[in-house]
């Protein structure tokens, strides 16, 4: 109500500063006929207006980047030639989806112990796709495998932990893509960071679940993913309470808080990797 | 020199003009300087995103092109990533090169070269509206009046208004300059630009855009659009613009060739509304889309300080605000209508109808005109977020601003030549 209130003020002084600067201008040219006077009134008058404008939007867009550790750590991920599968030296830009089924396939084969993507060890994480997969290799896979949790990852229920969601999304995936994530020291020196990620891992293991309602694509979301991958990547993600360290990432649809309706495209990228896998074997 | 002859009131002086943008965009890199200096950074959709670009600023820097991604879904393809944040353009890998020059992180990069684009893109709306307006005050105003309007703070949380619009105002330039000149300089100038923007997925929305800006010069000039496909001359000309905007355009195009493959079998379930293909179904872009509110237009008049306190006190209906802010101050508002009455410019009709048609096309299939154009013009079936018509909207708007400054500028020296001053 205090804002609401404030921003009444801020309107109606607003358009009075703006009227008065109007009127001042239409009577300097009529009574003292001048131009440049009252020209240059009308131009401080939209400087003030969008300046504050901006002001005040500014701090809603952008976001504190001290502080937060960004570039103090190279990347773990600088790429050696290794690294890149060699996909397309052969046969050019056709070579593309067979490696791509080929990679998703070998995803499926992944055992509990001995979860590798791209030289990362992923101890005890999975990512399980959505659960209308059911019908699909990586779907019974994961099944077999006494999964006990999933973590669905989201930004709706952030606001209850007093973290602006986009604030947590920026951290968690600026702080794995610098790299400092990596850093021994990350859970002494970020312990900001420490609390979220583990608010979030203990909230769901007291049963809250952790809705996603948002992303509208599935780069963002696997973005996400990622970063939480890259938390087990470490092999000391914040502290589990529980006993059961078979962990699972919901990288499916976006729950919809709401309604609980299964929303967004994620799945249906899937869906085509999956289709066409099962129409190949 | 006299000020008030020279300067204020002048029509064209690139020297002046030099020193008036130079000025205007110092106070905008003053303005965002906090960004550029690693101080702050974009939000939301601007930074999210930014996984796509370190993944290829990194892989160049260490001299690899990056065909494949290895952290997304445990390993895919990067190549269809390349178009979604303009990495193709040659701004992008200019600004990775800098790396090198500066040793700055990649995120800092990136930001820089964000920036930069937004000064482009008002760039870009300056030379555009250098054409239609009179005065130079006109045109520096506009130039001024984007930088700090709606447009730029959205780009910092929304990085598709930024990318959908890229090159529109550039493009605009020299669409205008055909419509007085069908030289070979301005087609291939034209198609330079345009293919640019096909390089990219968002270039649909610039389509769109020339497509209801070129229905709406059926109105007025019928005759010379006749004229221009009459001359065997002008047919080479498209033809070798046509050449020009394939060439650029061959990244998309192999895809599209294709799509059905790449493009999921369903691409979008969405309360039980299916599309198949890269073709959205009708209801699918209803529903999933993201469109602007009509509470979204009275952002025209109350600054979106208030958003989220006021918009519900208004007989409108619908969900939150769009993200797409439409606020470009108040008197450049009230110039923009000046400029919409009283305009004799010979392209007033045109951005009128524009701007009407797109305002209503950011709403989305509740009002019928997306309904429309979803039908009349195909690629539009591409897309669902009708609100990233914002950046369109608000430059059509601007072309009003320039038009109200030049009427009250004719106006005012009017009467003071009426008065012997």
């Amino acid at each position: 109500m205090k804002e609401a209130f404030l921003s009444l003020i801020y309107i109606i002084v607003l358009y009075m500063y703006l009227s008065v600067s109007l009127l001042a201008a239409i009577y300097w040219i009529k009574k003292k006929k001048k131009l440049l006077g009252p020209f240059l009134l009308i131009v401080v008058a939209i400087a003030i207006d969008l300046f504050l404008f901006n002001r005040f939007i500014l701090n809603e867009v952008v976001l504190p980047r001290k502080g937060i550790g960004f570039e103090k750590y190279p990347t773990p991920y600088s790429f050696s030639k290794n690294r890149v599968p060699n996909l397309i030296s052969d046969n050019g830009f056709h070579n593309f989806r067979p490696a791509l089924y080929k990679k998703a396939v070998a995803v499926g084969s992944y055992t509990i112990d001995e979860a590798v993507i791209d030289n990362h060890s992923v101890p005890k994480a999975y990512v399980v796709l959505q659960d209308h997969f059911s019908k699909y290799p990586l779907y019974d896979e994961l099944n077999k495998l006494n999964i006990k949790q999933f973590i669905k990852y989201g930004m709706s229920n952030i606001d209850s932990w007093v973290i602006e969601e986009r604030l947590f999304f920026s951290i968690i995936l600026n702080a794995v893509l610098d790299g400092f994530l990596s850093h021994q020291s990350f859970y002494e020196k970020y312990i900001h960071l420490h609390r979220i990620v583990k608010n979030l891992f203990d909230d769901v293991a007291e049963g809250y679940p952790f809705f996603a309602h948002e992303s509208t694509s599935w780069q963002k979301k696997e973005h996400v993913a990622a970063s939480i991958f890259a938390l087990f990547d470490l092999g000391k993600a914040p502290s589990f309470s529980h006993d059961d360290k078979d962990y699972c990432l919901y990288v499916g649809p976006d729950i919809n808080a709401d309604n609980n309706n299964f929303t967004r495209t994620t799945p249906d990228f899937y869906d085509f990797i999956f289709n066409d896998i099962s129409a190949k074997e | 020199m006299n000020f008030k002859k020279d300067v204020l009131f002048a029509k064209k002086n690139r020297k002046t003009e030099a020193i008036f943008i130079s000025l205007i965009s110092m106070l905008f890199f003053l303005f965002v300087y906090k960004i550029l200096t690693a101080q702050s950074m974009l939000s939301h959709d601007s930074i999210r995103w930014y996984g796509v670009y370190h993944l290829f600023a990194d892989s160049l820097l260490n001299g690899i092109f990056p065909y494949w991604d290895p952290f997304d879904s445990c390993g895919q393809p990067f190549y269809y990533n390349l178009g979604i944040l303009r990495l193709y353009e040659p701004i992008t890998v200019g600004f990775i090169m800098l790396q090198k020059v500066f040793n700055s992180s990649i995120l800092s990069i990136y930001h820089w070269e964000y920036i930069i684009r937004i000064w482009l893109v008002a760039l870009g709306v300056y030379l555009c509206y250098r054409q239609t307006n009179k005065y130079l005050l006109s045109s520096c105003m506009v130039f001024a009046v984007f930088f700090f309007s709606s447009f730029a703070v959205t780009c910092y949380r929304q990085n598709g208004v930024l990318y959908v619009f890229f090159w529109t105002p550039l493009a605009m330039y020299f669409f205008l300059k055909l419509l007085k000149d069908f030289s070979l300089y301005n087609v291939i100038g034209f198609s330079f630009f345009i293919g640019l923007s096909l390089i990219n997925y968002q270039g649909v929305y610039i389509l769109t855009y020339l497509f209801i800006f070129i229905l709406t010069l059926l109105i007025n000039k019928r005759g010379y659009l006749i004229s221009v496909f009459k001359n065997a001359k002008n047919l080479v000309r498209i033809f070798a613009g046509i050449i020009v905007v394939v060439i650029l355009a061959l990244p998309l195009l192999g895809i599209y060739i294709e799509k059905d493959k790449i493009i999921p079998s369903v691409r979008l379930r969405d309360k039980a509304e299916i599309s198949e293909g890269i073709n959205l179904a009708y209801d699918s872009i209803e529903k999933a889309g993201t469109h602007s509110n009509i509470a979204d237009f009275l952002e025209l008049v109350f600054p979106p300080v208030a958003r989220g306190y006021f918009w519900h006190w208004f007989p409108v209906s619908g969900a939150a605000l769009s993200e797409c802010f439409l606020y470009i101050g108040i008197f450049p508002l009230v110039l923009g209508i000046l400029g919409a009455v009283k305009s004799r410019q010979e392209y007033r009709k045109n951005f009128l109808i524009t701007l009407v048609l797109v305002g209503l096309l950011m709403l989305g299939p509740k009002y019928g005109i997306h309904r429309l154009i979803y039908f009349l013009f195909y690629p539009l079936r591409v897309t669902r977020h009708m609100h990233l018509f914002a950046g369109f909207f608000i430059f059509t708007l601007l072309y009003f601003v320039g038009q109200g400054i030049d009427f009250v500028i004719d106006n005012t020296l009017a009467k003071f030549t009426k008065d012997g001053r």
